[in-house]
């Protein structure tokens, strides 16, 4: 009996030791290093992993089986955030009976102690938060022309990335994108943009509400934040050879930067066509020698380059298709018919946030009073 | 980059410089003078690099927090603050300054190098949260900078007797201002940290994103948590402290400006 409360007590002693504590510090710094290094999965990386694995094919063996592409989700990176807050629960509760419970933070040394106990607890709260975040959010992506509608469930999202531990359950109102305002300074920088949302379910509505970039909105718990913006054309093809409409439909074309230039470009992955046709949407154009010059960003005459390829990738024609007008690309007629834009959204929806916001606030606050001391010194005069 | 800014500009390297060399001069020739001087230089320097700073927020028409050449600005206009704010309070040793001075001309000049044109602020960096988050990261470097001022300077001391360390404090208080500038790093880091969160969930829709630079950027704040638990339970103290320090504001200088290496990053930095 003597015994075993010896060893259970020297399990306690090492688990809230603050030796054990620096260990898991130094594995979260080693892991955390690993992340950095190692390139982790995500939609945009999937490429560069495989690069890498080919680059790197021993270690890679190593890493993969490991979870190392994925360090933040391991099973490693896991046990150490459990372990840690055991750690901090144990020392915390230890140290807090050893030291005379309520007591010990009364008197001029209990600001300290204050802080100290706090500060635990608020780091308590940070990682539960973080584990409630990473096991049970839901973030999702999606792209609305203006006029179009979302309906919150599984297979409307272009992307979706759920937290294993998440269940499939939808709120299932729609959203719906009614207007994309920008501002530009100089004709080509956007320094403002407004997107128009409505939210609808059976009980609720939110009618006209603006959504910018740094300021998102929530509805029924999810978040709506403003991603990306680009145009949206329509697009009408007909065969002239069959009589037959092909197409009637508006195309997101993606947005690339090149440091402040933007250019609004995409091909058109259509089996009917025989090769492949880029479009690149000039909202405001001249013409230089022949050539196309995009003369800004805000919308006035704006025209469709078409590039056609050959299976070699090499550009066999080019022409423009005027706003409201008409060319042959192939042997199809294509028709500008109209222009809108789209904008892309977040959606998270994240119930470990306010848990993780209240204590990280909790643990700046424990921090100014662990270390008042120090700091009063510094600022006090003399 | 308009002409007055480039004056005020290049006026306030050169007087960094001159601080800079000014101290070399006093402290190698035990002169009192020199280092008396290097810091009215850098007085005058901090004068100019004000104006700098006004004269680039007025053509940009947005505070200078966006791009590397305003950021590092801004950054090395907090830390020459807080280190003469401390050293005319008298907390800290002009002595110091042979480490912060250099490392603020250096940093000055790698954000010219990176170019000067004026940018538009875009709306991402519309955010009260972005200018708290660059205040405390800065404030946090020039706490960690100070620190490891000190920590140099007990690295290199071999003894409180030697004469010709005279100017250099006894090792013990180098001690002990080089934890307390780690302390109020630490904070000033994880008020960084903090609103850089809150901006994240605001412009990305999550806190914490595991970008390289954010990551990088909790590897050092980890490492200083180290420190202080290593400090307060285990007794590293003096020498042990002092190249842990080192070692921390290399980690930090990856993170500021190092991180881009490691692969891209969502995140923008100085």
């Amino acid at each position: 009996m003597k015994k075993k409360k010896k060893i259970l007590s020297k399990i306690i002693s090492g688990i809230s030791s603050s030796k054990f504590a620096l260990y898991l510090v130094i594995a979260l710094i080693i892991l955390s290093i690993a992340g950095v290094l190692i390139p982790q999965q995500s939609e945009y990386t999937l490429k560069e992993i495989e690069k890498w694995s080919s680059a790197n094919p021993l270690l890679s063996s190593i890493i993969r089986p490991l979870g190392f592409f994925h360090v933040f989700h391991s099973i490693f990176f896991l046990i150490v955030i459990v372990l840690f807050v055991i750690n901090i629960l144990s020392c915390t509760i230890v140290h807090f009976i050893n030291e005379g419970g309520l007591r010990s933070l009364t008197g001029k040394a209990g600001i300290k102690k204050t802080g100290f106990f706090l500060l635990h607890i608020g780091l308590i709260g940070i990682l539960a938060g973080g584990f409630i975040s990473t096991g049970f959010s839901l973030d999702g992506k999606i792209v609305l022309t203006e006029g179009q509608v979302f309906l919150e469930r599984h297979d409307q999202y272009l992307r979706i990335v759920e937290g294993p531990l998440r269940k499939e359950i939808h709120k299932e109102f729609s959203t719906r994108l009614k207007d994309v305002k920008i501002t530009y300074e100089k004709k080509f920088f956007p320094v403002d943009i407004i997107t128009v949302l409505d939210f609808i379910d059976k009980e609720n509505r939110a009618l006209d509400i603006p959504v910018q970039i740094n300021k998102p909105y929530t509805f029924r718990g999810f978040s709506f934040t403003l991603d990306e913006m680009g145009f949206s054309p329509r697009i009408v093809i007909r065969d002239d050879s069959k009589k037959k409409y092909m197409l009637n439909s508006f195309i997101a074309l993606k947005t690339f930067r090149h440091g402040v230039e933007w250019e609004y470009k995409d091909f058109l992955p259509l089996p009917f066509l025989k090769n492949r046709v880029t479009l690149t949407l000039y909202p405001d154009h001249k013409l230089l020698n022949g050539k196309v010059v995009k003369t800004s960003e805000v919308v006035s005459k704006p025209v469709i380059k078409f590039e056609i390829e050959d299976g070699s990738g090499k550009i066999i024609s080019t022409g423009i298709i005027p706003f409201k007008g008409s060319s042959k690309v192939g042997d199809h007629i294509f028709t500008f018919a109209d222009l809108r834009h789209w904008a892309s959204f977040r959606v998270v929806e994240d119930p470990g946030y306010l848990l993780f916001g209240i204590s990280v606030w909790l643990s700046i606050l424990s921090l100014l009073f662990r270390y008042s001391g120090e700091l009063f010194s510094l600022f006090k005069k003399g | 980059m308009k002409s007055a800014e480039i004056i005020f500009f290049w006026v306030t390297i050169f007087m960094y410089a001159g601080s800079f060399i000014s101290h070399i001069i006093g402290f190698i020739g035990n002169k009192d003078k020199g280092i008396f001087f290097s810091s009215w230089l850098l007085r005058v320097g901090f004068f100019f690099h004000t104006a700098t700073g006004v004269a680039h927020w007025i053509a940009s028409k947005h505070p200078p927090v966006t791009d590397t050449y305003e950021l590092n600005l801004t950054g090395v206009w907090f830390m020459i603050l807080l280190f003469m704010f401390f050293e005319l309070t008298g907390k800290i040793e002009k002595t110091i300054g042979l480490v912060i001075v250099p490392i603020s001309f250096l940093t000055l000049g790698y954000g010219y190098l990176s170019g000067v044109e004026i940018v538009p602020m875009g709306p991402a960096f519309q955010s009260p949260w972005l200018i708290i988050h660059v205040i405390f990261a800065w404030l946090a470097f020039g706490s960690y900078a100070i620190s490891t001022g000190a920590a140099f300077f007990l690295l290199i001391k071999k003894s409180d007797n030697n004469e010709e360390m005279n100017k250099i404090p006894p090792a013990e208080k180098l001690d002990i201002i080089s934890y307390k500038f780690i302390v109020l790093g630490f904070i000033n880091h994880a008020i960084m940290l903090v609103s850089g969160a809150v901006w994240a969930k605001k412009l990305w829709g999550h806190y914490w994103n595991w970008d390289p630079l954010e990551t990088w950027s909790l590897i050092a704040f980890l490492f200083y948590a180290f420190y202080l638990h290593a400090r307060s339970f285990l007794g590293w103290k003096m020498k042990k402290a002092a190249w842990m320090t080192i070692a921390g504001l290399l980690i930090l200088a990856i993170s500021f400006w190092g991180v881009g290496l490691f692969g891209p990053t969502i995140h923008p930095g100085p």
